[in-house]
């Protein structure tokens, strides 16, 4: 009888792809999703979940059919993880992976694996690599260099896996401060990152979440084009998790507000680098501006939530009109709470 | 007699093994899949779920000027669709030649059957 196979799981198609060179017998299953975006509701299940998600991000050039048919065949992937003998989780530091690293040790947590080992490889830095933004920047020789790495995941990873992404998945903000306190060492990088996913949370000082915070200032300061507005904002990282679409959107949202923030031309509004009628050469091309809302907002004389209805998703917790409006006191360090 | 070789449930079902055969030669994408199996989205999607729940299948996602997901078996997959194509032919009987029959030993047992 033939031995049992091994899977791999990273984040990322070009890590994957890496993995499949690397290890060319092995199953490798990239887990696709910008988790920093989006719903991620407590007491759905994974189906449930696979289908809001994919309502978040589809748009005119991702399907909603696909990206639920993908979700599925990742989710029935994993689910069949007894048919391993191993399962390898390959992860950086940063907040994207952190959070994908919880979803899936929560759903491996509850499976029936006697026979399968489980073990994690994660890193914050690559000898030589610099600056270290994530596993796609290593070459298959310099990715097999890791394999020294590989460590079995413990009882105490995957019960802090279970509560941490219980805590990020909770309505109430405070629960992710809660865990926080807790010893997180098992799981290392775990405690920055969610202190940066808090940081999302719109400033007391001008109802802007950290991303959007950075951008207005880049603009402010005269980074007008959009790939340079993404390469200037994952400097201002310590961590880059991120991904330009992802910034992109944030433009968006910024130039499209009630009363925008941000203007675009030679548009008016600012148009993604998917649009099908535009070139990657006039897409790169468009040049941002702070509006006279948005100058208020970046000095601190207004605040945002004057110009733009707040509706968005910050893993558990729904910020919208008639929610709790919680908010980062960057002075504090903490959350806070204001009924709007 | 050797007993007959267990065949692989995932692969011994018509659709999913001309889908194992696709995705065995290379990547296609869902509409292509659709297209040369001549299937209903709702089908293709229940059996690519049977493929994945067996971890038999890889995706990955391209972009070109819309978002694409390319799929193809995973080695475990390619494992298992050999192994069930393997199955077939020890059923079936070995590959006959132009000649009729694959060997000589085989062409001597034909004749002395025939006489």
């Amino acid at each position: 009888m033939s031995m049992r196979p091994r899977l791999h799981v990273t984040n990322g198609e070009v890590a994957a792809g890496t993995l499949k060179q690397l290890l060319a017998d092995d199953d490798v299953l990239p887990w696709r999703d910008p988790m920093v975006e989006g719903p991620f509701p407590a007491g759905l299940d994974p189906a449930a979940t696979s289908q809001l998600r994919a309502a978040y991000l589809a748009g005119p050039n991702l399907e909603y059919d696909q990206v639920l048919r993908d979700f599925f065949l990742r989710d029935e992937h994993l689910a069949a993880a007894s048919r391993y003998r191993e399962i390898t989780l390959w992860f950086e530091h940063d907040l994207l992976d952190q959070l994908q690293i919880l979803q899936i040790l929560d759903r491996l947590a509850g499976a029936e694996l006697a026979g399968t080992r489980l073990s994690m490889i994660c890193v914050d830095s690559f000898p030589g690599v610099e600056p270290f933004r994530g596993l796609g920047q290593l070459d298959p020789a310099q990715m097999a260099t890791l394999l020294d790495k590989v460590s079995a995941v413990t009882a105490q990873q995957l019960s802090l896996a279970r509560d941490g992404w219980a805590a990020f998945r909770s309505p109430d903000p405070r629960d992710i401060e809660t865990f926080l306190t807790r010893d997180l060492r098992p799981l290392p990088y775990l405690g920055a990152a969610l202190d940066r996913h808090l940081q999302e949370f719109p400033f007391t000082s001008n109802g802007l979440g950290r991303t959007d915070r950075q951008l207005m200032r880049l603009v402010s300061e005269g980074v007008a084009h959009p790939g340079r507005l993404f390469a200037d904002n994952t400097a201002l990282e310590t961590t880059l998790f991120l991904g330009d679409w992802s910034v992109y959107r944030h433009i968006q949202d910024l130039c499209s507000a009630m009363q925008p923030l941000l203007s675009a031309s030679p548009y008016g509004a600012f148009r993604g680098p998917l649009d099908p009628d535009l070139s990657t050469e006039d897409f790169r091309k468009q040049e941002l501006s702070l509006t006279e809302c948005g100058r208020r907002v970046v000095s601190n004389q207004a605040d945002a939530s004057e110009f733009r209805d707040i509706d968005c998703w910050l893993g558990g917790v729904h910020l919208a009109e008639g929610k709790p409006m919680w908010r980062w006191n960057e002075s504090a360090g903490r959350l806070q709470g204001a009924e709007r | 007699m050797p007993n007959p070789p267990l065949l692989d449930p995932i692969f011994h079902q018509t659709v999913r093994t001309r889908l194992g055969s696709l995705l065995n030669a290379g990547t296609c994408s869902f509409a292509e899949l659709k297209t040369r199996l001549g299937v209903t989205d709702g089908n293709l999607d229940a059996h690519l779920r049977k493929l994945s729940a067996a971890g038999y299948l890889h995706s990955r996602m391209v972009v070109k000027d819309r978002v694409q997901t390319n799929y193809s078996l995973s080695p475990s997959g390619k494992r298992a669709f050999a192994a069930y194509v393997a199955g077939l032919r020890a059923i079936i009987g070995p590959p006959r030649t132009h000649h009729g029959f694959a060997d000589a030993g085989m062409r001597a047992t034909a004749r002395a059957k025939r006489r």
